[in-house]
């Protein structure tokens, strides 16, 4: 089969720091062909994005591209037909259709959507309006968009996040492309929309025999989508090849890395994810030789002396090492006989928090006179207890009121009915005076480490905020050794003190955040999204770091995240949480093996396991529509609009948690 | 890591501090050096240091009394004696003029200071509490904005006088609002991130959250603000003097000798020309100094990138 695009040694290069030029992409060679699905994967700033925008010329001046750009149907180098060409602008939209992470930027919000695929159509396909029209109803159609010809005059606020994607999606593929490039496509979207939009991507292309890319960091996505792999590090392509090779002989150390560092769904209790350390080498500062070379466990002397280039280690699989497979492979059993297994803990029977019939509702207005139209049930009815040195996982898609819940029990805001008991007493209503001795008790570690770390404190102020606060150490020396006793719990050196947020990435950030949760010696920590922000590498590092200090300090976390994964690797026991209420609690081995509720069987079978063949055996659910809104709630069981086992008595009735024996807790009436 | 255990007055915790001294050194020369990048600015700079210093020394610049009346000396050209010529009355004119320096400069830097001090803890309030105190807080702004601020300053000088204390307080009330709503919006982003949160959540107080948290982070628009307004708060003095309704006379101010020289425009046209230009220089240069603190404190709002 021929090659539909190949680049050749693409270099893109961007200004830095005045004269100097750093290479965001450092020489990729790659080639898709017809009708195949080629992933792209790699942390963030590893250059795909780059990548992809050299090849339809979207790099604008003062960054430059060289190397070669091969287009089939265009005769030539396309990069020397400069980017606003005829040849160019026909690729761009026409040839390569192009999804991107945000939705709501690529599609004007004053325009309708209908207008705007049309448009899209008469441009590329030459259609006359009322033809454009047609076809642009039918493809909002095969994209899965309900009552099309009414949606057609909405507006994009209308839509949800997963249909704004869905109509990107139709405009693209209207102007019948041959390849479809999806960077991040569904990167913000919930796990079940995310499934629902790559599938939807991969049965359109293979019906229309359409090249995908999908670009993304996430190698489950990759090892469920893909046909083929390419896998970036600082802006070099470091192994490419066939997927199944890929994740059964991963060669090259970063790709092995990367596949020890990510949590898995089907991990045992034991496993300890191996995080890639330190960090990618500042763009700025590339070394001659292997950029991997500070972070690889395989690294020998000889691998400084030069730089290798990508290398055929079998007839599809292309590596960039300086060791042979051979010699990779006899030293790993070396390098992973040393991985520590996970630090023991131990739970304690004690009850530490317990939350109950807790209910928070936001009561909504509308128009000028600010009538209260109703209410919106952000938490409804939620129970839980959680032990003394236990994880409790909390997940659910966004806006199932995982964050509303844990900002009742920090009591950040006041719920409207229930009871948050610590040690015997309820908070759930306390006045703020009252508080106080909770608060150094019960801390919190936050989603994003930019913007929870004030940019003008030091660290070492920001670490020592709470101890001055609740009066925990005496003098200056004590509070001095406590801060630098903080630092080093989570693997800080207390040198860096005196610097400020900005001087630490994003990883470090967070260990700021960690240590200043710490800080008071609680005993719960709430942890909301503690890692979604971070690089999988990264990622490993923080939680490994969250399981050490646990088995340490028997601390109590409640643990709230979207990725089921890493939840699952870190929980005791989970609970899933759909719109506001518990649907189902689970020994966290167990709601992987052996889920009860249809929601949450739903649920994991959205979230992709990174090793093809496992997640090729596993049954797939589909879940039908999407998260309903806010305000309209059925009074029966809030999940029956999308579940395929509803009766009439689901329609009517609230099903309520109910015990099915061996610790699970199931809220359907399937199990009645 | 064998340093962890250093008391605070170790050599290496010298050096931090001397090396963070160092990085302020660096910073304030950082923020002079782009705050002059623009020649245009020194122009200014320039400018409102001249008005500070006739303002500061204006009793050794001054040739006369401002005040003293030369009988039968009235509206002279100006001459060796009489720099600028004298007033209506016999006063000479170069002495109320440098006199007048410091009462406009005075007015105007005070009044400014007093109303962003104000506006920007009503606006962290506002922010902070939200709820009734923000709504009431934001109707009154909406009110002040409704009226034009020279009947709101007219009426409260009908009630006050005019003295110069009470000018400063008349000109400062309407200058409040302004930096209030500012202030609010600023503080307002500043607190949708989970720093604020944390602080709140770790039981620090209210003022202390304000103070060390909010106030840092949303303060730079604030100076740029008060900076550039400076120059209006005088031409706004200067205004009310004319309209007569200002700094009560024998006061010298710019405003009131403008009005006074009005009268004289064909006979004596220096008579009114002279404050006229001095009020027209220092308020361009105070605006270019604006300028130069915008840029440097923050780029983004600069026209051209
Ligand atoms: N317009 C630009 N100017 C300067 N540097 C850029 C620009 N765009 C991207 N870069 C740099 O190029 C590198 C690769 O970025 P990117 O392709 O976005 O990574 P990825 O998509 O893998 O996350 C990063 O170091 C980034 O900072
Ligand atoms: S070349 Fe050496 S340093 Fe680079 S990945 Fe291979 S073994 Fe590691
Ligand atoms: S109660 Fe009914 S609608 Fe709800 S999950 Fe169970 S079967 Fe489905
Ligand atoms: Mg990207």
């Amino acid at each position: 089969m021929s090659n539909l695009v190949e680049t050749k040694n693409l270099v893109t290069t961007f200004p830095y720091d005045g004269k100097k030029r750093i290479r965001a992409v450092d020489g990729v060679s790659l080639n898709l062909k017809q009708g195949e699905i080629v992933g792209l994967v790699g942390e963030s700033g590893s250059g795909k994005s780059v990548t992809v925008m050299s090849i339809l010329q979207l790099i604008l001046p003062p960054g430059k591209i060289s190397g070669e750009v091969n287009i089939e149907g265009i005769k030539g180098n396309i990069l020397d037909y400069g980017m606003f060409s005829d040849e160019v602008r026909s690729t761009r939209g026409g040839k390569i259709g192009m999804i991107f992470q945000e939705p709501m930027t690529s599609l004007n919000p004053i325009l309708t959507v209908g207008y705007q695929i049309q448009e899209n159509i008469m441009t590329h396909l030459g259609l006359k309006e009322s033809e454009a029209k047609q076809k642009a109803i039918e493809m909002m159609k095969r994209v899965g968009i309900a009552n099309a010809e009414q949606r057609f005059e909405q507006y994009p606020m209308q839509f949800s996040g997963g249909m704004r994607q869905r109509i990107m999606i139709a405009m693209v593929l209207a102007a019948k492309p041959d390849v479809l490039i999806a960077d991040e496509a569904t990167t913000a979207l919930d796990v079940t929309t995310q499934a629902q939009i790559l599938e939807l991507i991969r049965d359109l292309a293979k019906k229309e025999n359409v090249t995908v890319v999908i670009v993304t960091h996430n190698l489950g996505l990759i090892a469920r989508y893909a046909d083929r792999i390419y896998v970036m590090y600082s802006g070099h392509i470091v192994e490419s090849g066939e997927k199944f090779e890929m994740f059964e002989r991963p060669a090259h150390p970063y790709t092995r890395g990367l596949l020890n560092a990510v949590p898995r769904l089907d991990d045992d209790k034991t496993r300890r994810l191996v995080p890639i350390e330190g960090l990618p080498p500042n763009p700025a500062n590339m070394p001659p030789y292997c950029k991997f070379f500070d972070r690889c466990l395989y690294r020998e002397d000889r691998c400084k002396e030069r730089m290798c280039e990508l290398e055929p280690i079998s007839e599809n699989h292309f590596v960039r090492c300086c060791l042979s497979v051979e010699e990779l492979d006899k030293k790993r059993d070396q390098i992973e006989g040393q991985f520590k297994s996970a630090p023991v803990k131990t739970i304690s029977g004690e009850v530490c928090l317990e939350v109950r019939d807790l209910k928070m509702h936001f009561p909504v207005y509308r128009g000028i006179m600010k009538k209260h139209v109703g209410d919106v049930h952000a938490v409804d009815g939620v129970s839980f207890k959680v032990y003394t040195g236990e994880t409790l996982g909390i997940v659910g898609e966004s806006g199932c009121g995982k964050s509303t819940l844990a900002k009742c029990i920090m009591r950040a805001t006041k719920p409207t009915a229930g009871e948050i008991i610590y040690k015997g007493t309820d908070m759930a209503l306390l006045k703020d005076r009252a508080l106080k001795p909770f608060r150094s008790k019960i801390t919190m570690i936050f989603q994003d480490p930019f913007s929870s770390l004030d940019p003008r404190q030091t660290a070492g102020s920001i670490v020592g905020e709470p101890l001055k606060i609740n009066k925990i150490t005496k003098t200056r020396e004590e509070y001095n050794d406590r801060v630098d006793e903080l630092f080093r719990l989570v693997g800080l050196d207390p040198e860096y003190r005196s610097r400020l947020p900005r001087e630490f990435s994003g990883g470090q950030r967070q260990r700021l955040g960690i240590a200043r949760a710490l800080a008071s010696s609680p005993d719960v920590i709430i942890c909301d999204e503690p890692v979604s922000a971070l690089d999988v590498s990264i990622q490993a590092q923080i939680i490994n770091l969250l399981e050490e200090l646990q088995a340490k300090l028997q601390i109590t976390y409640l643990f709230i995240a979207h990725d089921l994964s890493v939840v699952k690797h870190i929980s005791d026991r989970i609970i899933v949480m759909y719109l506001g209420t518990v649907v189902e609690e689970s020994p966290a081995e167990l709601l992987y093996s052996n889920p009860q509720h249809p929601y949450t069987k739903a649920l994991l079978s959205a979230v992709p396991i990174s090793d093809p063949k496992v997640d090729a055996q596993r049954e797939r659910i589909k879940l039908i529509g999407e998260i309903p809104s806010v305000m309209a709630r059925s009074a029966g069981c809030p999940f029956c609009e999308r579940c395929q086992y509803a009766s009439e008595r689901c329609r009517t009735e609230k099903p309520k948690l109910k015990d099915c024996g061996n610790g699970q807790l199931v809220a359907c009436f399937l199990y009645d | 890591m064998n340093m962890n255990k250093i008391t605070p007055s170790s050599d290496a915790d010298v050096l931090k501090r001397a090396k963070r001294r160092e990085q302020k050194k660096r910073d304030i020369r950082r923020f002079f050096r782009v705050m002059f990048s623009r020649k245009i600015v020194v122009v200014g700079a320039a400018g409102t240091l001249f008005f500070v210093l006739v303002a500061i020394f204006a009793p050794l610049i001054a040739t006369h009394d401002p005040n003293y009346i030369q009988n039968g000396k009235n509206l002279l050209d100006p001459s060796a004696q009489f720099l600028f010529g004298t007033d209506m009355y016999g006063r000479d004119l170069f002495s109320r003029i440098v006199y007048g320096t410091r009462v406009s400069l005075l007015t105007g830097v005070l009044s400014t200071l007093l109303a962003t001090l104000i506006g920007t803890f009503l606006g962290m309030l506002a922010a902070y509490l939200g709820g009734v105190v923000d709504m009431v807080l934001m109707r009154i702004c909406e009110m002040m904005r409704a009226i034009p601020q020279l009947v709101i300053s007219m009426t409260l000088i009908a009630a006050f006088g005019g003295s110069m204390m009470s000018m400063v307080i008349i000109l400062c009330f309407g200058g409040i609002w302004n930096s209030l709503r500012m202030m609010r919006a600023s503080a307002l982003s500043v607190m949708s991130n989970d720093y604020v949160l944390a602080a709140k959540l770790s039981g620090e107080p209210m003022l202390k959250i304000l103070y060390k948290h909010i106030l840092p982070n949303s303060v730079s628009p604030i100076i740029v603000s008060a900076s550039q307004s400076v120059g209006f708060t005088i031409l706004m003095e200067s205004g009310l003097s004319f309209l007569g309704v200002g700094i009560k006379v024998p006061t010298a101010s710019w405003g009131s000798i403008i009005n006074e020289a009005r009268v004289y425009l064909i006979t004596n046209p220096l008579y009114a020309l002279i404050p006229c230009a001095c009020l027209a220089v220092l308020i361009i240069s105070l605006n270019l100094l604006g300028d130069g603190i915008r840029d440097a404190l923050d780029p983004t709002l600069r026209g051209e990138s």
